[in-house]
């Protein structure tokens, strides 16, 4: 099959890029992406992206560490090793609270940091934009749209003729090494 | 631009009550910002930082020094004894976990609470956070008898097929504080990753772009990522929130669960935690001050965001003024003579100094921030925010020692004194600190640039067209040509 | 306990060719925890272990050398620590045999039994009757043996002096076998010599002498009451009778035997049974602390001391000037002048006249110096005590002042009632008659040769004489001694002695009582008895053994070797004797005639009181650890004595405590630490005897003040007229008690007997607290459960539980500097609190004092175990113990800071290889192999001696029961306690003794409202005072 491509076009301001994307998923794009300095609302809304998923993973993680970090407790004060200690029963339950708690949190932790890289397909340390010069403006001060060769829609010609019309400035193809 | 323009250098003056304060000031770009805060990591290290690290540095080393012949003769080094069997351990184990509370607290509730001034300063304390943290479990680590063993307090494995005892507010600790560390730990990293692929980006040496790199995961703005990434932001915020505030609550366990009088106590807990803030808050004062002096940051860390970080000073202050009266009265009102006792001799008993230190610094000192002159005086407050540090130590060392020294039968009352090896473990404690810190401030963004740019003016889509401008030559659209 | 009796067992004991049995049994105990029995194979003079490899690669082996004997290897360049590494560590030796390459001689020394013999069990204690003798107090003594190495003394219960009790220098005196600067060899002239060299040399001296008859020889020796020594110094006597013989004995010398010679024309003991007595009179006279027989006092004392004790409840009035356990425990105390005593027994006499007691005539003499009130009150008590009623005056009282005391009892009539006479041991003359007459033989040169056996006279001899000096002018000085000590340096021949669990002899009790002093172990270092050396200057050297049996069979008519080896089993022979005792009322009156008032004291004419001590008696005990580290019963300190002074006199001298003064009396001076002790007499400076030491060893040298220097031969026991001016400095005396105020709470609690008839519940019910509720069920605790009672109104305060304790559990030392800063180490103590009696609470100086011990009181609901995140600390289901787990223990000191009653004890460093409590190898053979012998950076505590509880619970199996009978398990405090305080027991069976004292209305739980559900309680304290003195 033909050589991974992408089209990358850059923008000034957050309005014009919020604008550009809007036009883009009008025209039916759906396998495109904009890259900013910092995340700028209403963008999403113009690109039409989904809701994250990331909270449901976190309740996963989370009732895990509280439920694991109870039954711990549980089984190792409890059943496994009973020792008689200040004269309290071996599951004290008022006593495991805060553990059950503490990992809790620290579950949940690894659940939301973790969940957000596996989403976002991150560490990925080489990507084409990456190797593309002028691109490095994306975490300073410069916005792009970038349109995959993979969109069914996408045209080398008339995708970079799209993205000028719609304000794009140095629209460049890139190709993956 | 327009409206950068028309914004006065005096706004300095506005009172930060003023509904549309400006959380930047000066005419600055998002270009002006990357370049701000990304330059000082650049540039050639100043003197002055070199010194301050070579100083850090070398105290660090007494401090490991120290650590060594501790555990080769054991902690009869320190000055512990019957009935005293904590003292500076514990009390610099308190003080810096206290410290540490600020940073996850400005990042997480006031990230909350929509506090959008905190974007200037959060990255700073949370990063103040973790190495605070991180002198805090040094001390539970080194002051048992048997350092080689303390993997006991671990859910291990072990040949005796035993496991630690879940009912010990000390245990509770190890896992809350532990907690706590990783949890900051994280949120701060999350919080760096689109900043250190600004500096990747920007890097012109090999070395920098490969560390950097591989620093950002190859983070690239990505909108979609951004989606994903903003969630996670607010849920680690949204779980932050009361882990912060279990951490001091659940280090209070340690004495309010035991039988100490003075130490027995259910106020503890709030009282402990409103004290984290004081000192937690009280210590990002300080470091900011020297930070903004020392790199020029004056525009993005202004006066309006210490005045703000003074009035919370002021109000923690006073909440643990509250306290302290409020265990007076508890302890005169329970009619237990032994609590009484305690309180008494708190106040008037051989530790006297140390309980009026506490109370001059921690209560009567802050009282000066009702002024509006001293809340934006930047040596007013740089003064008292240390003031109040050596008050919060007293604070631990007066709770600990005091109600140690002389608890039920006078039979084994006794004075406790600190040997040097006591004083170097702390002291030593701040070389960690601050050789971390230098560290930080040296090789990262020491402010959140993205989160900066995103409550700039020019950052709404709504906002009038033409900030960034450049004319420079495009290679890549020639090459694909 | 069991007696062994087994003739395999005795026979070791005396039999030469059996040389050094008890280092077999050293061994013994090493190979018994790792390999099977080493047999040696005898090959041309080497000899080879057949099972070496085995013993040397096990693991358990290779751990148990490094642990108990770390220094072992590296120290076989040290003479000495080689020769006791040598001698006494068999197993390590093996091994040092593997590594030197060859085998030495020692090893032959160490050969386990061929055949063991039939009750022997390896691993299992054995327990030997002995008698340990201290300046004339005599005390019967079992002595626990472990495989050979005596490590545990306890009572005799067959004994009159001990009943089974055992006082801390009784104790302590164990540690100084294994001390590690004892006379380890002869030496001449300082460089090693051997006793063949010295008996060569003594043979020559002695034919010179028997030439002269004896002239010229002079023999100074430590004040015994054994007979086999006595017959032998006749004997010399009769070999050389122009030989000076002379006793001295800085302590033991009293007055009494004058005073019963002045009151009943014969040298006799008065002997008190005070189970007979409603009213005890202490005139100057510790009877339940220093005196001999204080072990039976306090029993007999505290069988009438119980509210509800039948017979009835006593009453103790004590006058005295040192404040003593005896004066604590008072219900009525008096301060007066020691030197007063005389007037205020004449006072009293005065007023028993009133009350119509016919008192001889020239005795009785009014005075209003003496709290006439008390005076009066307490005559009109005696004066309806005929015959129930004892008047016990210090021995050191001078002889007319004693004579008064029992004319006094004798017109009460308690004479053969309370107070009898048994035939005094010897005649002796006053107590400095013969060191003065010593010294001047040797300060004129007259001596040629001088043999000094035991004691330290260069030390301890009255300063007027100067002691030293002149024994430097004889031409040949020889000592016997356990450790070289001040006049050793000043010695040609220093020879070893035997330590008394070393050797052969006998004693006869005050009371007349026949015992016999038996080895636990052959001589560690070869010494010698006094015994022994005795016969070689009689000129028919002797082994003990054979002297102290022939003695035996000779002293009675019709003695057998049954009655010998019954004497050996039960550690006593016969029982009491007294003799008939007529009252010369004219000579005591005569006497009493010069007994007059003292013109009264001030600040700038003192009287100066020298006290006994009770941790290094005479100063012999300054090198032996456990004894200096314990505190005193009243001014709680250790490691050193001071000069204690009055609150009062405190403040017209301008001094406080630790403010160093120089005391003169009579032209010498001494500088000394104030101590302010309450309760002491006015314009009195009362010093401990015994410190000061300069040559005492690695642990006693220099500690405190040698009061010696300020005591001459006119003044043994107290002086007037002595000046005291602050100086530069501060001596940080240190004491494991620095708060002396129970601060009004409810912890001793009190009443009068008659509160306590009114209102019995009323230390039950004095602290009120909310229902004591849990958030749980309380946990079922099935099986015996162990408990522990302790009656506060009998404990004296003795610290004979402290050093029971000490050995018992191997607890360590730490030294002056670390007691300083609070780390003291004994898992019982006993709190000592002073309470104002007059109105102003803060004035001391006429305080009632409480004694209270302390020690784990195993909380159900452990505050301790909660905290601990490893659970070091747990409760045992079986007998509801709290447990420590030391192999767990990483040192968090949680369990500690919260525990309430401040019992946890924590290793701060390894203080078995740090300063004071440093041990050698032959100091760890004192260890109790029943216990763990703690490292650095673990929390111990008591344990009420799980390691008995065990050993009972084995026992009761081993005999097919699961149930341990009441009273068979003893904790080392009970046991040793004279008072019988402590009660342990299971606390399940209502019928137990221990459950029957809980029933007791006045059982209280201290601090019990925290609910701690402790296991050990207490009784409250009920004191018996006068009505007409209260009122």
């Amino acid at each position: 099959m033909a050589k991974h491509k992408l089209i990358v076009a850059e923008f000034d301001t957050p309005a014009e890029i919020v604008a550009a994307a809007g036009k883009l998923q009008g025209a039916g794009y759906r396998d495109y992406d904009a890259h900013t300095p910092f995340p700028i609302h209403g963008l999403d809304k113009a690109m039409k992206i989904k809701d994250s998923r990331l909270g449901w993973i976190v309740l996963a993680h989370g009732l895990v560490g509280g439920l694991g970090g109870l039954t711990m407790q549980w089984w190792m004060n409890g059943v496994d090793y009973q020792m008689l200690i200040g004269g309290k029963p071996y599951f004290a339950f008022q006593a495991f609270v805060p553990i059950t708690f503490a990992l809790t949190i620290l579950l949940s932790a690894f659940g939301t940091v973790f969940g957000m890289l596996f989403l976002n397909g991150l560490p990925r340390w080489s990507h084409p934009l990456l190797a593309h010069p002028g691109f490095r403006r994306h975490s300073d001060d410069k916005f792009y749209l970038s349109v995959e060769s993979d969109d069914p829609k996408f045209d080398a010609t008339k995708t970079r003729a799209l993205l000028e019309e719609i304000g794009g400035k140095r629209v460049a193809l890139l190709e993956a090494p | 631009m327009s409206q950068i323009n028309v914004m006065p250098e005096a706004a300095v003056a506005v009172p930060p009550e003023a509904p549309h304060e400006k959380l930047v000031h000066g005419e600055h770009s998002f270009h002006d910002v990357t370049e701000l805060v990304s330059e000082v990591t650049e540039r050639k290290p100043e003197l002055a930082w070199k010194i301050c690290l070579a100083m850090a540095v070398s105290i660090l080393g007494a401090f490991g020094a120290a650590v060594l012949y501790l555990v080769w003769s054991g902690i009869g080094i320190w000055g512990l004894q019957q009935p005293v069997g904590w003292a500076w351990d514990i009390t610099n184990f308190v003080f810096w976990v206290g410290i540490g509370h600020a940073g996850t607290l400005i990042s997480a509730i006031l990230f909350l609470f929509r506090q959008k001034w905190r974007t200037s300063i959060n990255r700073f304390a949370e990063a103040m956070t973790l190495f605070a943290v991180a002198c805090a479990l040094l001390f539970p680590g080194i002051h048992v008898g048997r350092i080689w063993m303390t993997y006991f307090l671990a859910p291990l494995p072990n040949q005796m097929g035993m496991w630690p005892n879940f009912r010990s507010p000390l245990l509770w600790d190890v896992f809350a504080v532990g907690t706590y560390g990783t949890v900051s730990l994280l949120f701060w990293y999350v919080g760096l990753i689109p900043d250190i692929a600004t500096l990747r980006d920007r890097a012109k040496t090999r070395l920098r772009s490969m560390a950097y790199g591989i620093l950002s995961l190859g983070w690239r703005g990505s909108m979609r990522h951004w989606m994903n990434y903003e969630r996670a932001y607010l849920i680690l915020a949204g779980i932050s929130t009361p882990l912060v505030l279990s951490v001091h609550t659940i280090v209070s366990f340690d004495f309010a669960t035991s039988v100490i009088p003075g130490w027995h106590t259910t106020i503890f807990p709030p009282y402990f935690v409103a004290g984290a803030i004081f000192s937690g808050f009280a210590m990002v004062v300080t470091l900011m001050v020297l930070a903004r002096q020392l790199f020029g940051l004056k525009d993005l860390v202004t006066l309006d965001h210490l005045e703000k970080m003074n009035k919370i000073i002021l109000l923690t202050g006073t909440l643990v003024g509250y306290a302290y009266a409020m265990e007076f009265f508890i302890a005169w009102y329970s009619g237990n003579e032994y609590e009484r006792f305690a309180f008494i001799n708190r106040a008037f008993g051989p530790y006297k100094w140390a309980y009026w230190t506490m109370i001059t610094c921690n209560v009567v000192s802050p009282q000066f921030f009702w002024f509006k002159r001293f809340r934006r005086s930047i040596p007013v407050m740089f003064a008292l925010s240390i003031v109040v540090n050596i008050g919060m130590w007293f604070e631990r060392f007066v709770i600990i020692v005091t109600s140690l020294h002389r608890d039920f039968l006078p039979s084994s009352w006794g004075y406790f004194m600190p040997s040097i090896w006591d004083i170097a473990m702390f002291v030593g404690s701040f070389g960690l600190f601050f050789t971390l810190f230098l560290l930080f401030i040296r090789f990262l963004p020491m402010i959140a640039i993205s989160e900066v740019k995103g409550v700039m003016p020019q950052a709404s889509p709504h906002h009038g067209h033409g900030a960034g401008h450049g004319e420079d030559a495009y290679v890549a659209t020639a090459e694909a040509r | 306990m069991s007696h062994h009796h087994d003739e395999n067992q005795r026979d070791p004991m005396h039999h030469d060719d059996n040389h050094d049995h008890g280092h077999d049994h050293g061994h013994d105990h090493d190979h018994d925890h790792d390999a099977g029995p080493l047999t040696p194979i005898q090959e041309n003079g080497k000899t080879y272990w057949r099972s070496l490899d085995h013993v040397s690669q096990t693991p358990e082996m290779q751990s148990f050398i490094t642990r108990e004997f770390p220094e072992g290897a590296s120290e076989f360049l040290d003479p000495i620590s080689r020769r006791s590494f040598v001698s006494l560590m068999g197993a390590s030796v093996a091994l040092a045999g593997l590594g030197t390459g060859c085998v030495r001689r020692p090893v032959e020394k160490i050969v386990p039994h061929a055949k063991r013999p039939e009750d022997l069990l390896p691993g299992l204690p054995q327990y030997y009757a002995t008698t340990f003798q201290l300046s004339g107090r005599v005390t019967g003594l079992v002595v626990e043996s472990n495989d050979g190495r005596p490590t545990k003394i306890e009572g005799n219960k067959l004994h009159p002096a001990s009943m089974g009790a055992a006082g801390s220098l009784e104790q302590g005196a164990i540690l100084s076998l294994y001390d590690p600067d004892r006379t380890v060899r002869v030496t001449h002239g300082g460089a090693e010599s051997t006793w063949g060299a010295y008996d060569t040399a003594w043979n020559e001296t002695f034919g010179a002498l028997r030439a002269k008859g004896g002239k010229g020889l002079l023999v100074i020796h430590e004040a015994t009451r054994s007979p086999a020594f006595a017959a032998t110094v006749a004997k010399v006597r009769e070999a050389l009778p122009q030989a000076e013989i002379v006793e001295w004995d800085p302590v033991s010398g009293d007055e009494t035997i004058a005073a019963t010679k002045l009151a009943y024309g014969k040298a006799l003991e008065p002997v008190l049974s005070l189970e007979k007595a409603d009213t005890i009179v202490a005139v100057d006279a510790d009877i339940l602390g220093s005196s001999p027989f204080h072990l039976r006092h306090g029993r007999d004392w505290a069988a009438r001391r119980a509210p509800d004790a039948p017979g009835g409840m006593n009453r103790l009035w004590a006058v005295e000037a040192n404040f003593t356990v005896t004066g604590g425990t008072a219900d009525h105390r008096l301060r007066i002048r020691s030197g007063d005593a005389g007037a205020f027994l004449r006072a009293l006499a005065a007023e028993l006249q009133q009350n119509g007691v016919e008192i001889p005539a020239g005795i009785a003499a009014p005075s209003t110096a003496f709290a006439p009130k008390f005076v009066q009150t307490l005559a009109k008590e005696l004066a309806g005590k005929k015959g129930r009623s004892v008047v016990a005056v210090g021995r050191h009282q001078p002889a007319a002042v004693q004579a008064i005391g029992f004319a006094i009892n004798d017109a009460l009539g308690n004479v053969g009632e309370t107070v009898r006479f048994a035939p005094a041991h010897a005649d002796v003359a006053s107590p400095v008659d013969g060191i003065k007459a010593a010294a001047k033989a040797l300060a004129s040169g007259s001596v040629d040769t001088l043999v000094i056996l035991g004691g330290n006279p260069a030390f301890d001899a009255p300063a007027d004489l100067s002691f030293a000096d002149a024994m430097a002018k004889a031409k040949t000085k020889i000592h016997l001694t356990t450790a070289p000590n001040e006049t050793s340096r000043l010695a040609d021949w220093v020879l070893p002695e035997t330590h008394f669990l070393e050797e052969w002899s006998d004693a006869v009790a005050a009371d007349g009582t026949y015992s016999v002093v038996q080895p636990l172990v052959q001589p560690i270092w070869d010494g010698r008895s006094k015994i022994e050396l005795l016969t070689q200057v009689a000129g028919a050297p002797k082994k003990g053994y054979d002297v102290v049996y022939a003695h035996f069979l000779a002293a009675e008519a019709g003695r057998t070797e049954l009655d010998w080896r019954k004497a050996l089993h039960d550690g006593v022979h016969g029982g009491a004797t007294f003799a008939e005792a007529t009252l010369d009322a004219g000579a005591v009156g005569n006497a009493a005639g010069q007994v007059k008032k003292l013109a009264d004291a001030s600040a700038s004419a003192l009287d100066l009181v020298f006290l006994v001590d009770n941790k290094v008696f005479d100063g012999r005990f300054s090198n032996n650890g456990w004894l200096q580290e314990l505190p005193d019963s009243m001014t709680k300190l250790t490691w050193t004595n001071a000069a204690l002074v009055s609150p009062a006199t405190a403040k017209e001298l301008g001094v406080d405590t630790n403010q160093m003064i120089r005391i003169e009396q009579g032209g010498r001076t001494l500088d000394a630490g104030v101590w302010v002790q309450p309760g002491l007499a006015d314009h009195t400076i009362a010093i401990a005897l015994g410190y000061g030491r300069k040559a005492a060893g690695r642990v006693g040298e220099n500690r405190g003040f040698d009061a010696y220097a300020l005591r001459t031969s006119d003044a043994l026991w107290t002086a007037t007229g002595a000046k005291a001016s602050k100086i530069a400095g501060t001596a940080m005396l240190p004491t494991t008690q620095n708060h002396q105020s129970m601060e009004g709470r409810p912890l001793v609690r009190e009443q009068t007997q008659a509160e306590y008839a009114a209102n019995p519940t009323y230390a039950k019910e004095l602290v009120k607290s909310p229902p004591l509720l849990a958030l749980w069920k309380d946990h079922e605790y099935t099986g015996q459960q162990w408990g522990m009672s302790i009656d506060l109104n009998a404990c004296v305060g003795c610290n004979g539980c402290m050093i029971a304790c000490q050995a018992e559990n191997n607890i360590p030392v730490v030294g002056p500097e670390q007691v300083r800063m609070g780390r003291q180490m004994h898992w019982i103590r006993i709190d000592r609190y002073f309470a104002s009696t007059s109105s102003d609470a803060a004035d001391l100086s006429e305080p009632e004092v409480v004694h209270q011990p302390v020690s784990c009181v195993q909380c159900e609901n452990a505050p301790c175990e909660n905290v601990c995140p490893v659970a070091a600390t747990v409760h045992s289901k079986d007998g509801g113990l709290n447990d420590m787990i030391y192999n767990r223990c990483i040192g968090t000191r949680y369990c500690s800071n919260n525990c309430p009653y401040k019992v946890r004890r924590f290793n701060f460093f390894d203080w078995h290889n740090k300063g004071e409590g440093t041990l050698t190898d032959v100091q760890k053979l004192a260890f109790n192999p029943d216990v763990t012998v703690r490292t650095r950076g673990v929390m111990e505590k008591c344990t009420y001696c799980v390691q008995r509880i065990n050993a009972a619970k084995r026992d009761a199996k081993v005999r097919g029961s699961d149930v341990v009978a009441d009273g068979a398990i003893t904790p080392a405090c009970a046991q040793a306690c004279p008072t019988e305080a402590i009660v342990f027991g299971d606390i399940k069976d209502p019928n137990s003794r221990v459950s029957k004292i809980k029933a007791q209305p006045r059982n209280y739980e201290m601090l019990g409202e925290l609910n701690t559900k402790p296991r050990t309680s207490y009784l409250a304290r009920i004191r018996n005072p006068n009505p007409e003195m209260v009122s």
